[in-house]
């Protein structure tokens, strides 16, 4: 407590003293500044840390996102690219129909030119094909899914997914199935 | 908080309004806090918020838009059936969107059905314990209709998502009400034709050597229907005197005569091939037994007795057509046939085989085994193999396709192997594989060294398991559209014509799906015989190429993706030219193929009368099934039609919405 009984009541010496500051109460009050200070700054800091996180976040999720969109509505560059020309992936025949051959082709490829590419810088990447039932499908037993499949400790792990028809040309068949790109480092 | 003496005591010596930092400490802490955590909250909700509508909107269009794309004929086959004999849709429509499909329901009235067809497909898609949705049809003039609905959309819209496509359309030649009806067949019958090959297989070597050679197999009809039965055989036996021969079917002599064989010489061995024609129609319709047998006792003069492509039985009964699913999962053995070649130290000989192993187009191979018995394998060692570039200890060969994959250089006499071609047959990706097994002896070089009779065994009848066989077991989805409504046939169709290289047959199928096609070629001498086909209009492709010379199967698949069910497709025959053996191909040479059969129309054009809705049916069916199935009756089932309003009527143009959000 910085207010003293003794003082206040007073004697008439003590009266004499104006304007003069009590070294109790600016101690105890630069303490309460300082704990203030510290509280406000830390929970300042934490907020600005975790938008950081959120903005890398939705960056990388409309990234991801982007990235299927042009996947399951455009060709690539050139139109029927394959593991030694490609210049940009694109996975469509038409609009929302993907070629299974082209996934198969993507797996001829480097992983890191596929890194390169595919524009998802330092993370790593796993793209497959599922069937409506959650199956991966394959071809000649061989599956659609392509990149490094997510391992257990991963640190970040991103899902994005879209619906479209995979088409199997060499069969001349086509299935409703669900593409889903996972973005993890 | 001051006491409230403390306080009396500051009002005493008048200091109002006195600032107590202790105060000020503790409310600073709790406005902080509560401060620190609104932003917080604030801030997730806004992510959280961005991320749902982004995601909402992806999924809302891509399933309408895959809506938009999928035809009706895409749909389960059992359910567009359903929807032919339930709804007022007819074949025509199946070409439409499954969009525009349950607009025109909906514009029928038919909302109900709409909405199952629209939920059959969407519920697919999105899962029940994620996505919630609403599809809604909003006409010309505004008005809302919500069709189909799962879950219940969230207290705020910014969750929920929306796509929406413009659909619109006309049904033309529709009488404003009246009758339609469909029919079915009741009863009919059809001429089905069974091919039975006899493989490639041959041996016995030398000088009056016999090479006795039994086929087992079973019919699972009443042979009385049988009305054609002909066996056929190309045989390469080494002798100028055919009649040492003996053919018998069920026990029976086949006589030979002038007329029913003749024979060409191979100029180089001086040997000669014959092609031999049985009618063993009444032998086959007089045993009513469930298996059957032909045995063939060829002699031997030089080179090695051997078939040729070309040796089948063919039969062909009367069948009464019913609806028969086909199963998208085969499993089947497929027997050797028993091979018994006599030998000796002067006379050495050996067995051998070509065996077919087809898996069709898009099937996915689960296991593929060969069982092999071959008694009386003799272990030899001669540096005249290694001459030939052969192993000079090596017994037994077994190739897949071009390929060696197993030999033996000590084999048992009791010769028992087990093998897994699985792998080779996935990593093939050939349609028709073949397994060539040769048992000492090596017929391309002319050699045989077995000093002793041999066989390969082989008796489906008695003992299945213990034969010599080709197990097979693979998994074809493209079979699944075939389970509702399809009378399967197997049709026979010889090629006819003169004897010729290269040969060609238009085939026709009048517009019916073919589920599966085998080609038996005919040839007195093979070497490379390819196989292609081109549909009118189009281009030629190769369906078949022989991976080893002179080993040819006794059939070749070929998969009915290269037809083209609404023209003429040519089928056309080649080998190789010169060095003055005829490899021409006979007229004998068939394509069997399994032909679908619908057995229903579905609902056609309005008529007047339910009279005029039957008999048009009626014709309908018979001209669908004309040339395949004699019908002996038929139902039909006429029904009136829904007012339907103007002619054509319009439907549209609607908007038809979808809303997505998350449960």
């Amino acid at each position: 407590m910085s207010l003293c009984h003794e003082d206040l009541k007073g004697t008439g010496k003590s009266r004499r003293r104006k304007g003069q500051v009590l070294l109790e109460d600016f101690i105890m009050s630069l303490v309460i500044f300082g704990v203030i200070f510290s509280a406000t700054f830390f929970a300042y800091y934490s907020i600005q840390q975790s938008r950081a996180w959120k903005i890398e976040t939705t960056y990388l999720w409309e990234r991801a996102m982007n990235t299927l969109d042009y996947l399951i509505t455009s060709p690539g560059v050139p139109e029927n690219w394959n593991a030694t020309n490609v210049r940009k992936i694109g996975l469509a025949v038409s609009d929302h129909v993907v070629s299974a051959d082209k996934i198969l082709e993507m797996k001829k490829m480097n992983y890191t030119t596929l890194q390169t590419i595919m524009g998802v810088g330092v993370y790593n990447f796993f793209l497959v094909a599922e069937s409506t039932n959650g199956t991966v499908i394959t071809v000649n037993s061989t599956p659609l899914d392509v990149g490094l499949r997510p391992t257990e400790s991963y640190e970040f792990l991103l899902r994005a997914d879209r619906y479209a028809y995979c088409q199997i040309e060499k069969v001349g068949e086509r299935e409703i199935c669900r593409i889903e790109l996972i973005l993890w480092m | 908080m001051p006491s409230k003496k403390f306080a009396e005591d500051l009002r005493k010596v008048g200091m109002k309004g006195f600032f107590l930092t202790f105060d000020v400490f503790i409310a600073a802490i709790i406005l902080m806090v509560a401060v620190s955590i609104m932003i917080r909250s604030m801030n997730e909700n806004t992510i959280t918020y961005y991320y749902s509508y982004k995601e909402l909107s992806c999924v809302s269009d891509d399933v309408m838009t895959l809506l938009s794309m999928m035809k009706l004929s895409e749909l389960n086959s059992s359910y567009i059936s359903y929807l032919l004999q339930n709804t007022n849709l007819t074949e025509q429509d199946l070409n439409k969107s499954v969009l525009e499909g349950a607009v025109l329901l909906w514009a029928y009235g038919q909302q109900n059905i709409a909405a199952d067809m629209l939920g059959r497909v969407i519920n697919n898609i999105l899962n029940s314990t994620t996505y919630g949705y609403e599809i809604k049809i909003v006409d010309s003039i505004g008005r809302q209709h919500v069709i189909l609905s799962r879950g219940t959309p969230p207290k705020y819209t910014s969750l929920v998502a929306t796509s929406s496509r413009l659909v619109s359309g006309y049904k033309e030649n529709a009488l404003p009400r009246g009758y339609v009806a469909r029919a079915m067949v009741r009863f009919a019958t059809s001429n089905e034709t069974l091919v039975i090959p006899i493989e490639i297989e041959g041996s016995a070597h030398g000088s009056g050597n016999r090479l006795i050679v039994i086929k087992k197999f079973k019919l699972d009809f009443n042979t009385t229907a049988i009305l054609n039965a002909t066996l056929t055989l190309s045989i390469h036996s080494g002798i100028s005197n055919i009649s040492a021969n003996d053919f018998r079917v069920d026990g029976v002599d086949l006589p030979l005569n002038t007329s029913n064989y003749f024979c060409v010489e191979e100029p180089y061995y001086g040997t000669y091939a014959c092609y031999i024609t049985f009618d063993v129609t009444n032998i086959l319709r007089n045993n009513n037994s469930e298996w059957h047998t032909i045995e063939i006792q060829l002699v031997d003069q030089s080179y090695n007795a051997h078939f040729h492509p070309g040796s089948y039985l063919t039969i062909t009964y009367n069948k009464t057509l019913a609806e028969h699913n086909l199963s998208t999962t085969v499993a089947k053995k497929i027997y050797f046939d028993y091979l018994y070649s006599e030998g000796s130290a002067t006379n050495p000989g050996g067995v051998w085989a070509v065996m077919p192993i087809i898996i069709p187009k898009g099937a996915k191979v689960n296991n593929v085994t060969v069982h092999l018995r071959v008694n009386g394998v003799a272990d030899t060692f001669s540096w005249i193999r290694w001459f030939y570039g052969l192993d000079p200890d090596t017994d037994v060969w077994v190739y897949f396709n071009n390929e060696l994959i197993y030999t033996a250089d000590n084999p048992s006499s009791n010769f028992d192997l087990y093998l897994d071609l699985t792998n080779y047959v996935r990593n093939s990706g050939n349609v028709t594989n073949v397994l060539y097994v040769s048992f000492d002896c090596y017929p391309s070089y002319d050699l045989f060294w077995a000093p002793n009779d041999i066989e390969l065994y082989s008796d489906p009848e008695n003992d299945p398991n213990g034969s010599s066989y080709i197990f097979v077991n693979y998994t074809i989805e493209n079979f699944s559209k075939y389970r509702y409504g399809y009378m399967p046939v197997l049709v026979g169709k010889e090629f006819g014509g003169a004897i010729e290289n290269p040969k060609t047959k238009d085939f026709y199928f009048y517009g019916h799906e073919v589920a599966e096609a085998y080609l038996y070629m005919a040839q007195l001498f093979s070497t490379t015989p390819s196989v292609y086909v081109k549909p009118e209009g189009q281009i030629e492709k190769e369906v078949y190429a022989p991976s080893l010379a002179r080993v040819v199967p006794s059939s070749i698949y070929i998969d009915p993706s290269y037809f083209d069910f609404s023209v003429n497709n040519t089928i056309t025959l080649e080998d190789v030219l010169g060095d003055g053996v005829n490899r021409s191909f006979l007229p004998r040479t068939t394509l069997n193929y399994l032909i679908m059969l619908p057995s229903m129309v579905p609902y056609g054009k309005v008529f007047d009368t339910p009279e005029e809705a039957i008999e048009d049916a009626k014709n309908r069916l018979e001209k669908l099934l004309a040339g395949y199935a004699n019908i002996i009756n038929i139902t039909a089932y006429p029904k009136s039609t829904l007012p339907i309003g103007n002619i054509p009527f319009m439907y549209g143009p609607v908007l038809v919405t979808m809303e997505v959000w998350r449960v």
